[in-house]
């Protein structure tokens, strides 16, 4: 299905905050197809809130959020662009009773994705995970979790992928892995949003900077 | 996008590969189940007239405890890994992950029910197997899972967990508890109780009421 926006993402707005704890206050930004848009800012600026705020897993307490045009409020609209999106967190969000494999393969059921196998072997070959996909995910050590993890945010190919902190937990290859996959990914025409504390990870992956520090007094 | 039917068969079988693999939910109903029926086998003599009594009550206080640790302790992973907000991510509605619990944990309990009816059946030498008994459960259990995976994903997130799950599930499940406890005492005292029928409504418009309420609330507080 092909959702004619120009703006992937439109945060118009947006405030969080956590007890009275104000963490975003009025927040807006937009961005174009085939950009890698990366955040930083410093701890508890609100990296986090905001990719999850974009990614549909938290509620803003006031604004909107605009994902390739429509709105998470649609419950229609939001299982499409549900279809669309990968999600990478801090926590790996995995089955660890399950295998690699397992875990992967649920989730390209649960995406409708065809050629399966194929699919899941092109990832594990392109994350090098091919060894690891009869072992549980509790055997995994953290960099590979952060792998799977990733293997799983692109079984849909996905228009837009989030990620907090894409680089944490991986070691020099997978940084290397993950910020090839990420230009290659822009220079198809498709989008990455994530949050980073590593200034050599942001350089080589986005070509758009958002610095939280500049919407402190915003 | 995939129909609802076989995005729930998914989720299904997703879950019941894991409970094959860990075990932790059935043990744990069986086991708590059968420990609570056990002491109160050792506390009470062979006295038909006791168990008479209160042989339904005993059956249920096991059920309804084991059940609620049980159910704590199925959602716990979900909440620790974080799994389930991998599904809110994904294009999944939310309805159908309450449902998806809701028909494992109904197919778990009543597995550890059969066990448990069973093993209660000798040891308070009671005769339960009745058609009226398993529709009775049936309807039981449709509610009972229904309501208690709905408050056990809310109380997964809390740190006294199993407490505030009981506190919340038992006063909600008292219709469908008193409508089997009545039914079971039909059975045990082979009572041809006329107002089954009414008990049986009552336990299925519960079942109707909850299972439409939770989904639509379920939606609602996952979202926050």
């Amino acid at each position: 299905m092909k959702v004619n926006a120009k703006k992937v993402l439109s945060l118009n707005n947006i405030s969080k905050s956590y007890q009275n704890n104000l963490v975003i206050n009025n927040f807006s930004i937009d961005f174009n197809y085939g950009n890698s848009v990366g955040m930083i800012g410093k701890n508890g600026s609100g990296k986090s809130t905001i990719l999850k705020i974009s990614c549909g897993l938290l509620k803003p307490d006031s604004g909107n959020v605009l994902l390739m045009g429509k709105s998470f409020d649609s419950t229609e609209d939001g299982l499409l662009i549900k279809s669309r999106m990968g999600v990478v967190l801090h926590e790996e969000m995995l089955y660890p009773q399950l295998t690699v494999f397992e875990n992967l393969n649920f989730y390209s059921k649960i995406l409708g994705i065809k050629n399966v196998n194929t699919k899941i072997e092109e990832l594990s070959t392109l994350l090098k995970l091919s060894d690891y996909l009869k072992i549980s995910v509790s055997k995994l050590s953290n960099g590979n979790k952060k792998r799977v993890s990733f293997a799983k945010s692109l079984l849909n190919d996905p228009d837009i992928l989030f990620a907090d902190e894409p680089e944490s937990n991986l070691d020099d290859k997978g940084k290397e892995i993950v910020s090839k996959i990420f230009n290659d990914r822009r220079k198809r025409g498709l989008t990455n949003f994530f949050s980073t504390h590593s200034k050599i990870f942001l350089e080589k992956c986005s070509n758009q900077l958002i610095n939280l520090k500049d919407f402190e007094n915003a | 996008m995939l129909n609802w039917l076989k995005v729930l068969s998914i989720l299904i079988k997703k879950d019941i590969k894991i409970e094959f693999q860990t075990k932790e939910t059935l043990i744990t109903l069986c086991l708590f189940g059968l420990l609570i029926i056990t002491v109160f086998s050792l506390s009470t003599e062979n006295n038909s007239l006791i168990n008479q009594n209160f042989g339904a009550g005993i059956l249920w206080s096991s059920v309804i405890f084991a059940g609620s640790i049980a159910m704590v302790k199925f959602f716990y992973h979900e909440e620790q890994n974080k799994t389930l907000q991998s599904l809110l991510v994904m294009p999944v509605p939310s309805e159908l992950i309450l449902f998806s619990k809701s028909i494992v944990f109904f197919l778990f309990l009543s597995i550890s029910e059969i066990i448990i009816f069973l093993i209660s059946s000798v040891l308070f030498n009671l005769n339960i197997f009745s058609l009226k008994l398993i529709l009775g459960c049936i309807v039981f259990n449709v509610g009972y899972s229904v309501v208690g995976s709905f408050f056990g994903v809310i109380s997964s997130k809390s740190s006294s967990k199993e407490i505030l799950l009981t506190m919340l599930l038992i006063p909600i499940i008292t219709p469908i508890l008193m409508f089997i406890i009545a039914t079971t005492n039909d059975v045990i005292r082979s009572e041809l109780n006329s107002n089954f029928q009414t008990w049986l409504g009552v336990g299925i418009s519960f079942d109707i009421i909850f299972l439409t309420l939770m989904s639509y609330l379920f939606g609602k507080i996952i979202d926050d």
